[in-house]
């Protein structure tokens, strides 16, 4: 029978090591010489060669093998870091990925390309030694891959050591040549100044040894005295190497040493050290050599736990995740309802339940959401690559700054950012940054920047996209408008709103189009993308200073917190982060207007839209009125309602296929009784009107 | 060079150590300390000038230092401690004075 093998995986497991690598080798490339840099590169490397072995993926492994094999030269130091040898690992890289596209059903990975840079790091590879020197140093870093270990290294020489002309310190010092080295020397046995034999040795040692090579080669060091000396090696974080176990406490150590017994360590307890010194059990040699064990074990072990924490992943498909969240925002509506049957019924015993069920509900939302919380580093990364390959083929020098990679962000909400965000990167490398020369004429430094930052605020997320290109010429960007028939030539539009034209369908004011952009497609669909994200697009520029592309993004697509207002006996919810105030609109307001739907606050005019009348819906209007007031596209807009029910943490689901046409909602939830509260999609309901609201004046 | 003067009150004496503190000159570093312990209440230790020294020199100038502790002699120092007195005291695990009492700063290894 065969055995099947699941590849996902490996597959799962190769594409994150990639991104690592380019990461690595993006690094590498403003530090050449940076060593760590490069193990991290030859790691990477060798642990998608060993894997893809293992899982039947041989192409990955034999290319992967030729590349590494290569890079381990740079890693033995014999070949320098270049730019030559990061490009070709880049390409690569690129193509180990293409190998694995191709193994998930993508088009097949172009064999030639692989040739050709194989070809090209065999160039680069000097030549002296050959195939052979190259080929046994690739095998040769395997020892390292098991991780360092903490060895006890005890050294008891003869007192006539000396004699032989032996140095103990120059051993010492061999054994510090093979890691970490922490060493005590024990002086207990030193006599009084008056019967010490100058010419004797007197001192043994105790040597804590964290180094990644084995007893074998620690025992080599002191193959020249081994009649000289007693040796005792013992390897330490064996014992402790089950993930729970603590790290030994002093008395453990000394009493396993022989160095007390249990009822000494009984006499003596805190501070133990000081007084089992004091009490004659111990020497302060020992006490201080076994503080020493203890530190370098507890060093080693953060060590190895900081590494474990990579480690330490359990995979889970983001399909049961969802469903998890879905589950968790159903259990945060039954609670609602039974905190409100609860309360209604005034059942003390039941209540207790309730808040019970309350508490334990909101710790199990708040704990699910952070597991879909991701930081967004990991996509700020991909642009690193993007902005040093577009900038070569336009010939134009960019350096890419982040902020921010920390920041938690949802995880769907970081899986549709990735496209938008390249869109806006590309739009400046290509429109904004100028090009050196351009650069140089305008007294501006020749490298252009792109700051790319993210920054919680409230519940939502700003991510920023800055540039110091050219900026945007808003006369330009209305003459375009007007041009491609996007804007009535008589249209007033201020600064920042011709700046949000660069969003609108079919718009570029680029004079060629590039590959990188000028279709006037990619801003477009930022836009769609941000807005179905629920989030907002901000654009600030001067010209010939720079631009600054600002989206504001919920921190979360499943959960937000909403202000829930009553129309008639109907729910609609207003997603809180948007709206900035609730004033009410008297029948005086209204005679006021004469006719017109606007509200004066505090002497600002501010244009509103009636729920009621947006969606057709039947019953009378209250005589007072409620209008929330929010900020739409940076625009202060009113949304009339009959009663304002107050903040509610909302559960955001789907609509059906039913509602596919209503974009004005852009999702619903349950209330604590049944009833059901439509989310509304405020930018999109504005747009809707104002598109009507011309047409009916024939604008 | 190994010298010891004693000041003219005959309570307190110089110990001057001075170049290669090896195996070669152990016997003589050990009769300059003797005689520091058994002559002076007060030694002042100057080792400015060491450019070298091995185990046999720390060896003996830790049991003088402990001796002289628990006679109650008081001990100072003159001059720095040259780094490679501190490299060799660290390298060679001596770091820190067994008897809790380092003066003198000759067992702290530090790196100036």
């Amino acid at each position: 029978m065969a055995v099947e093998i699941d590849t996902s995986a490996f597959t799962e497991e190769a594409y994150e090591l990639l991104s690592e690598l380019e990461d690595s080798l993006l690094e590498l490339e403003e530090r050449p010489t940076d060593i760590e840099l490069i193990s991290r590169v030859f790691r990477a490397m060798h642990t998608i060669k060993g894997s893809g072995a293992m899982f039947g993926f041989d192409e990955v492994a034999k290319f992967t093998h030729e590349v590494e094999t290569v890079f381990d030269m740079a890693r033995s130091g014999s070949l320098p870091v270049t730019k030559a040898l990061i490009d070709l690992t880049l390409a690569a890289r690129d193509q180990i990925r293409s190998i694995l596209d191709a193994s998930r059903g993508g088009p097949p990975a172009n064999q030639d390309n692989a040739n050709r840079i194989i070809a090209g790091l065999r160039a680069l590879a000097p030549q002296k030694g050959g195939a052979a020197a190259v080929e046994s140093k690739a095998a040769a870093p395997k020892a390292e891959t098991d991780g360092p270990h903490v060895f006890r290294v005890r050294f008891e020489p003869r007192p006539e050591i000396f004699s032989s002309g032996t140095n103990p310190l120059l051993l010492l010092n061999e054994l510090r040549d093979m890691g970490q080295c922490r060493v005590v020397a024990l002086t207990n046995a030193l006599p009084s100044l008056e019967d010490l034999d100058p010419e004797r040795c007197y001192t043994q040692w105790e040597i804590f040894l964290t180094t990644t090579q084995g007893e074998n080669a620690i025992r080599d060091v002191f193959i020249f005295v081994e009649d000289d000396c007693t040796l005792n090696v013992r390897l330490l974080d064996r014992d402790e190497a089950q993930e729970d176990a603590e790290p030994k406490k002093l008395g453990e150590i000394l009493l396993e040493r022989g160095d007390i017994n249990e009822e000494a360590l009984g006499k003596a307890l805190t501070p133990l050290g000081d007084r089992l010194v004091n009490a004659g059990v111990v020497s302060a040699d020992k006490v201080r050599a076994a503080l020493t064990e203890q530190r370098v074990v507890q060093e080693q072990k953060q060590q190895q736990s900081k590494a474990a924490e990579v480690d330490a992943v359990v995979r889970v498909p983001s399909t049961k995740l969802d469903k998890l969240v879905n589950l968790v925002g159903e259990l945060v509506t039954v609670q609602a309802r039974l905190n409100q049957i609860s309360g209604r019924l005034n059942n003390q015993h039941l209540q207790l339940v309730s808040e019970e069920i309350e508490r334990l509900t909101g710790e199990l939302r708040d704990n699910t959401m952070s597991i879909r919380m991701l930081a967004i580093g990991s996509t700020f990364n991909k642009f690193k690559r993007l902005v040093r390959d577009l900038s070569t083929e336009l010939g134009k020098q960019i350096e890419l700054t982040t902020a921010g990679a920390d920041t938690e962000l949802d995880k769907t909400v970081i899986d549709q950012l990735n496209d938008p965000l390249v869109h806006i990167i590309r739009n400046s490398i290509d429109h904004g940054i100028e090009k050196p020369d351009v650069r140089a004429l305008t007294g501006k430094p020749l490298v252009g920047q792109i700051h790319l930052s993210a920054v919680h605020s409230g519940t939502s997320v700003l991510i920023q996209v800055k540039d110091d290109g050219k900026g945007l010429d808003p006369q330009l960007l209305r003459r375009k408008a007007v041009e491609k028939g996007l804007l009535s030539p008589d249209a007033v539009l201020s600064d920042p709103e011709a700046f949000m034209l660069i969003f609108g369908a079919g718009f570029s004011t680029a004079e060629k189009i590039t590959n990188v952009s000028g279709r006037g497609v990619g801003m477009d669909v930022v836009r769609k993308s941000i807005e179905s994200l629920r989030g907002t697009i901000d654009v600030q520029s001067q010209l010939g200073i720079g631009t600054t592309i600002t989206l504001k993004l919920p921190l979360t697509l499943a959960i937000i917190e909403g202000l829930l207002v009553g129309v008639n006996h109907d729910y609609f919810v207003l997603p809180l982060a948007a709206v900035e105030e609730c004033v009410e609109l008297s029948p005086q307001d209204i005679a006021n207007s004469h006719g017109r739907r606007i509200v004066n606050v505090r002497g600002e005019i501010v244009p509103f839209i009636r729920v009621r009348e947006r969606f057709a819906m039947e019953g009378e209007r209250p005589v007072i009125e409620q209008i929330v007031i929010a900020n739409v596209d940076g625009r202060r807009v009113g949304f009339g309602v009959d009663t304002v029910v107050g903040q509610h943490q909302t559960v955001i689901k789907n609509l059906g296929d039913s509602f596919q046409y209503s974009d004005e909602f852009s999702g619903a939830t349950i209330l604590g009784d049944g009833t059901v509260a439509l989310l509304l999609d405020l930018a999109r309901m504005v747009r809707y009107v104002e598109l009507q609201e011309t047409k009916e004046t024939g604008g | 060079m190994i010298d010891f003067s004693v000041d003219e009150s005959g309570t307190s004496g110089t110990l001057l150590l001075s170049g290669s503190l090896t195996i070669q000159h152990a016997l003589a570093l050990k009769e300059a300390l003797v005689r520091a312990g058994s002559e002076v209440k007060q030694v002042v230790i100057n080792l400015d000038q060491v450019s070298s020294l091995d185990l046999t020199a720390l060896q003996l100038l830790c049991a003088a230092h402990r001796d002289w502790i628990k006679a109650g002699k008081k001990i100072t120092r003159e001059g720095n401690v040259p780094d490679i007195v501190n490299r060799v005291v660290r390298e060679s695990g001596f770091v820190g004075c067994s008897a809790g009492n380092d003066a003198i700063g000759l067992w702290t290894g530090a790196s100036n």
